[in-house]
């Protein structure tokens, strides 16, 4: 049977005849099935992401409320977001918003993994409960945190309650609104995360902790100088993604909060989609600035991982 | 930490029980709160566990609102994006890792790079582009952009890579051209790849938010993240409604999330060729 690529290069005149079977020989001159197979992801891609990255980058310098017609304005938007407070707010609440899920996923999910790789019995079914969240829809997630956080019915302030604590207006209080979110991003992400560290821990030889043992030092001194250092590539791809993650953040933030009380949960793409329809410049110019700073982010994590090796 | 914290076990284990509850009680909260009624929720006698199991909130959200159409629209999109990276994706993979072809290195690279670039930050322009093609308030808007994707490249292309040269070859020597290869001797060994990637992207698609909710005026468009983002905000909160919409809205992914398992499972004991 003729392969497709060869049906179609032969529809072109493109192949010489006689060469419907091809063996591994012939095979060495690939170009045309090459970039055939290729071909069809590279459009979608080149289409649907570089094109409209490049179209990010012009329309930056536009003016344009997606009705009129545009003017070019050069570095105008980027002066106007960065004098603007609702972007440097929202700039600062990312960051912030970012440290506290960071903190927050990392912690839990290296307690939940040495947990777990004490007691492998009970593992498989902490991964299926701490894991569930990862898979359900962000705005569900949002959805059900939203009314856990209810002041006067939701189940937060029901618990406190229980134990004799007053509750709190979570998300519509100005300082509690956005650790209130950051939690929705722990509870989803801490066991994916820590199932990635459990990976880690097991790599490391046991027979490291028995000499530490026999050398008298403590479960402390063996966690700081064993484990952390062991398990710090597992913990650098963790960290990545996080921070990738974090920067990122919007769903949760747009159902919960939109943004608010005041500007006290608008995050940088939050502030994108508020300006995307009325103000394609600046809502342009945002987009350049967060994708400078993934990718100041990532150069400087290939920088540093060179340097280490 | 193995041997020598054996005697901290209990701690261990109260940490464990601990961090489930932490991660189920709002999956069970959301279950709950589904099958009672709003007087349940919010009267005075209220109860954290239903009196009585209703359905009413089903029954409401399904009649009351476009909930099928929103469910069925979400089944299409996913469905068509999953198909949509299952070939075109696994074609890519074969050709970047298969086939030596001038350029390879070049389009390689370039894959790689959009790795980076978040879709959030293309939501402008990728928006404008739909409006040129006419495509906002259709499923093309929804679909046709994430028909590949890199990471489904780049995952499958990791995959391909680790089988041997031989069976291409032994293909070649029976007489088996690049798609017969690839369908009948390459896929069958991919299995868990291939399943990887459909459910990520399953996952994703069906969780997607930001996209679909620009994309889409029209209340029958809508998928289902974004129909209950929308309801939520029309009325006062009915949570009874919105609890049942969610549960509707996670049960798909979680039995995915089932399938999950067992294909990584699979992956690891099938394994047709050992050299």
């Amino acid at each position: 049977m003729a392969s497709l690529t060869d049906l179609r290069a032969h529809r072109r005149g493109q192949v010489a005849d006689g060469r419907r079977r091809s063996t591994p020989r012939r095979r060495s001159s690939g170009t045309l099935a090459g970039w055939l197979s290729v071909a069809p992801a590279l459009l979608v891609i080149l289409g649907f992401t570089f094109y409209p990255m490049v179209q990010s980058m012009l329309l930056s310098t536009d003016h344009w409320n997606l009705l009129g017609p545009k003017t070019f304005v050069g570095a105008d938007n980027y002066r106007t977001i960065l004098a603007a407070g609702s972007f440097r707010d929202s700039m600062v609440n990312t960051v912030v918003f970012t440290a506290i899920t960071m903190v927050g996923t990392y912690v839990l999910a290296l307690a939940t993994a040495m947990a777990a790789n004490r007691e492998l019995a009970s593992a498989r079914l902490v991964r299926t409960v701490t894991v569930l969240p990862a898979v359900i829809p962000m705005v569900v997630a949002g959805l059900v945190w939203k009314w856990m956080y209810e002041p006067d019915h939701g189940l937060v302030n029901t618990m406190a309650g229980l134990f004799g604590a007053d509750g709190a207006r979570w998300l519509f209080d100005n300082h509690l609104a956005l650790p209130a979110v950051a939690v929705v991003s722990i509870w989803k992400e801490f066991g994916i995360y820590a199932l990635i560290l459990l990976g880690g821990l097991q790599r490391i030889p046991d027979e490291i902790y028995e000499a530490a043992t026999i050398d008298r030092a403590g479960p402390w001194r063996q966690f700081r100088s064993i484990t952390l250092p062991m398990l710090r590539p597992a913990s650098a791809a963790v960290f990545l993604l996080l921070l990738f993650n974090s920067f990122k953040v919007f769903d949760q933030v747009w159902v919960m909060t939109e943004g608010g009380p005041g500007n006290a949960t608008l995050t940088v793409v939050t502030f994108i989609y508020t300006k995307l329809l009325s103000d394609v410049g600046v809502a342009s110019a945002a987009s350049v600035v967060l994708f400078a700073v993934l990718l100041a982010l990532t150069v400087l994590r290939h920088w540093t991982t060179r340097k280490e090796s | 930490m193995a041997k020598p914290a054996r005697a901290r076990r209990p701690l261990s284990t109260l940490w464990l029980v601990a961090v489930s509850v932490f991660a189920g009680l709002p999956v069970l909260w959301m279950a709950l709160t589904s099958f009672q009624s709003m007087d349940d929720l919010v009267g005075t006698g209220r109860h954290l566990l239903p009196g009585h199991l209703s359905f009413d909130a089903y029954g409401e959200v399904v009649r009351a609102y476009p909930f099928l159409q929103w469910f069925l629209n979400s089944v299409l999109v996913a469905g068509a994006v999953v198909a949509g990276n299952l070939v075109f994706d696994t074609l890519a993979a074969y050709g970047l890792s298969r086939v030596r072809f001038r350029g390879r290195q070049a389009v390689f690279t370039l894959i790689l790079a959009t790795l980076m670039i978040p879709t959030q930050v293309i939501l402008v322009p990728l928006y404008l582009f739909m409006r040129d093609l006419g495509w906002i308030d259709t499923y093309w808007a929804l679909i046709v952009p994430f028909l590949a994707s890199p990471t489904g490249i780049f995952l499958l292309r990791q995959h391909l890579v680790t089988l041997p040269v031989q069976l291409d070859e032994a293909a070649a020597i029976d007489g088996a051209g690049r798609l017969r290869t690839l369908v009948s001797i390459l896929l069958p060994n991919s299995w868990s790849a291939l399943g990887t990637v459909a459910v990520l992207k399953f996952m994703w698609t069906w969780g997607e938010f930001a996209w679909p909710s620009l994309v889409t005026n029209d209340e029958l468009l809508r998928t289902l993240p974004v129909g209950l983002a929308r309801f939520q905000n029309q009325f006062a909160p009915r949570w009874d409604l919105l609890m049942a919409g969610s549960v509707l809205a996670a049960i798909p992914v979680v039995l995915c999330f089932v399938l999950l398992q067992r294909t990584f499972v699979r992956g690891m004991t099938g394994g047709a060729v050992k050299e």
